[in-house]
């Protein structure tokens, strides 16, 4: 007989740094375009796990030396290849118990609707920017291929339908979700990639996390971010299994400018004329000229494209950070990454670009 | 407590062929581009892992029997998947020990501002030319260490005439990945002398004429790794129909520029594997083979 114990064994020994069992019941009042009952109705379960993003691949930006590993390992690398090795190793061991293993990896954005805006059929995202960049020029983009996706029958969602990880994580009693809405874990902080499995299996669910509050509610996340893309005061608040999560607005299309494009005091790989120049009014969104959307993204992004071909791989985290602004802080004294490392990964005033 | 054994034993056992550790110190002195240290100041030292490249993807390349998977298995997977997922666990093994490890995979397709060469295993290179210090005192991002002169300081091995690392038992035939950390651990040796007894077998094999005493020409090399030469069994006859300088590129003679080299990359694709970004090597690695049987010979490896 299959157990949780057996399914969670099987996570870390797999690889996966965490495992949680959440009861999908816990998804009761999502939309329906994101609740994943709808991928598979006879689901009893949901399987979380985390995978820890190595605080070395930020140390290099903490540095402002290094920039490329952090994509490359700790996105690429997480989402596209060592998660799914742990989720098709635990896919296994539930199929040999006679369940279904629906392997649910980091699909970046593919989803009905937009993980953006929650528009219909948008589903850029900033990490894969690349492809997107690529769609355009064949005048395809993501969003005109998804937008004409429609239910196979009535009563179901369009095809595909994509949850969102993060309350999912809430559901599995991972962790909780921090004010930058970021996942927060007492063990990784916000340092960790997500990926699930959905199954008929009966297992014994997990409860939600009931411990110390992970985020300190410091705000350094809003404070930090280059763009002023998160609200200090405004919030959004979701209940997922009666569990309130709460978080700062975020402005998405802003951050995702501002995560791959960092602005003039960010990103050392744009010249400080090609600012000044601004031609066309095209870094408009990063001047504060002009509010985020996606027509104003694109424009950004054929604007810079040249200072960082989009072919070299996944987009490169430029901006100053909410991810390291809030492991510094939960380094800090009663933090729940205090005493984690011998060394704080922050020791002086973070960098800022001269310009 | 990390300990180097437990680091070494984990690294076999995750699929390095060898592991090495080396002392930060010895970076001392190289140009802040290339410095470990620019990453994380307080480092003690860097550890090395070799992965072995299967030997019988050169042998099918040189029976002209199989390319693909060279390419595929020998340089991608490595790289991309094998190298990924084993420097992710191994990364958690020094975390859990409350040490930073940071993971240096392959930085395949970027160059450092002011390194003009270039990767012939991928579509193409760039280089970080707008790139700017973030503040005073600070290298040009990104920094990306040499990989051939850290292994040598981990004691894997040592470079060639090639300008390819070789190394004990695998000779040429291998891939590298790296962890620079702060955790105190004792160090290896670096790697005395070279394998390389200047045979010069590996110029002489190049069907580009790209490696000489001076060391590779990486633009050269990238036009022969892509098949501009006569040897290479998917070259039509109609390959540069008209062009010039046919016979000349064909028999490896022209010497090829930055901008010669890929003004003819277009004209140069023979079988269809762009889309990993991956180059298919219709060189068959030339260099590499006669070198792994030069040393083999000698019973060096």
């Amino acid at each position: 007989m299959l157990t949780s114990q057996m399914v969670k064994d099987a996570a870390l020994n797999a690889g996966a740094d965490m495992c949680g069992i959440g009861d999908l019941s816990r998804f009761e009042g999502a939309p329906r375009e994101m609740d994943p009952r709808y991928i598979f109705p006879e689901a009893k379960s949901i399987i979380g796990m985390a995978f820890r993003i190595p605080r070395g691949v930020q140390r290099g930006i903490e540095e402002g030396t290094q920039f490329y590993q952090y994509p490359s390992m700790a996105y690429g690398g997480i989402n596209e290849i060592f998660a799914p090795s742990v989720l098709y190793q635990v896919g296994q061991l539930i199929e040999d118990n006679g369940y279904e293993a629906v392997v649910y990896r980091n699909t970046g954005a593919r989803g009905c609707v937009s993980d953006m805006d929650g528009t219909p059929g948008n589903t850029l995202s900033p990490e894969e920017q690349i492809e997107a960049m690529n769609q355009a020029k064949r005048k395809t983009n993501h969003h005109r291929s998804v937008q004409f996706t429609r239910a196979a029958r009535p009563g179901q969602v369009a095809p595909d339908l994509q949850f969102q990880f993060r309350l999912a994580a809430v559901a599995c009693g991972l962790g909780e979700i921090g004010w930058s809405k970021m996942f927060l874990t007492a063990d990784f902080g916000p340092l960790q990639r997500l990926a699930f499995i959905l199954s008929d299996a009966p297992l014994q669910p997990d409860p939600l996390y009931s411990g110390p509050p992970l985020c300190r509610r410091c705000k350094a996340c809003a404070r930090e971010c280059p763009g002023g893309c998160l609200s200090e005061t405004e919030s959004i608040k979701v209940s997922i299994g009666g569990k309130v999560c709460e978080w700062g607005k975020l402005d998405e299309w802003k951050c995702y400018a501002f995560y791959t494009h960092g602005g003039r005091k960010f990103n050392p790989f744009v010249p400080k004329e090609i600012w000044d120049k601004n031609e066309n009014g095209d870094l408009d969104l990063f001047e504060g000229k002009t509010s985020a959307d996606e027509k104003e993204v694109m424009k950004v992004y054929r604007a810079l494209e040249k200072y960082f071909p989009n072919w070299v791989g996944y987009n490169m985290a430029k901006c100053g950070g909410c991810i390291r602004a809030c492991v510094s802080m939960l380094e800090k004294r009663g933090g729940c990454m205090e005493g984690r490392f011998k060394k704080a990964l922050r020791t002086g005033k973070p960098w800022v670009m001269d310009r | 407590m990390l300990s180097v054994e437990t680091i070494k034993r984990k690294a076999l056992e995750y699929g390095a062929a060898a592991v090495g550790i080396g002392d930060i110190a010895l970076f001392d002195g190289v140009p802040l581009q290339r410095d470990p240290k620019m990453i994380l100041p307080n480092a003690r030292c860097i550890i090395g892992f070799l992965f072995r490249v299967p030997r019988a993807l050169y042998q099918t390349m040189e029976s002209k029997r199989q390319y693909y998977q060279y390419t595929q298995f020998g340089v991608k997977y490595i790289d991309e998947d094998l190298s990924e997922i084993f420097l992710l666990k191994m990364g958690g093994l020094i975390e859990n020990a409350g040490y930073d490890a940071c993971l240096q995979r392959n930085v395949s397709n970027l160059r450092i501002k002011g390194d003009h060469s270039t990767n012939p295993e991928l579509v193409d290179t760039y280089e970080l030319v707008h790139a700017e210090p973030v503040a005073p005192g600070k290298p040009v991002p990104d920094v990306i260490i040499d990989f051939n002169q850290a292994a040598t300081i981990c004691g894997l091995g040592a470079v060639g005439a090639s300008s390819h690392l070789i190394a004990p038992k695998v000779g040429p035939f291998l891939r590298l990945a790296f962890i620079i950390t702060d955790a105190p651990l004792k160090c290896d040796a670096p790697f005395q002398g070279t394998l390389c007894d200047n045979c010069g077998k590996c110029m002489d094999a190049c069907p580009g004429h790209a490696i000489d005493k001076n060391g590779l020409d990486t633009w050269q090399c990238a036009v022969y790794y892509r098949g501009a030469h006569r040897s290479n069994p998917f070259m039509s006859n109609d390959f540069l129909a008209g062009h010039p300088e046919r016979e000349e590129i064909i028999s490896g003679k022209k010497r090829f520029t930055r901008e010669s080299a890929r003004a003819l990359y277009p004209a140069l694709n023979f079988l269809p594997s762009r889309l990993t970004g991956y180059i298919p090597c219709l060189c068959a690695k030339a260099c590499d083979r006669v070198c792994y049987r030069h040393l083999k010979e000698k019973g060096v490896l």
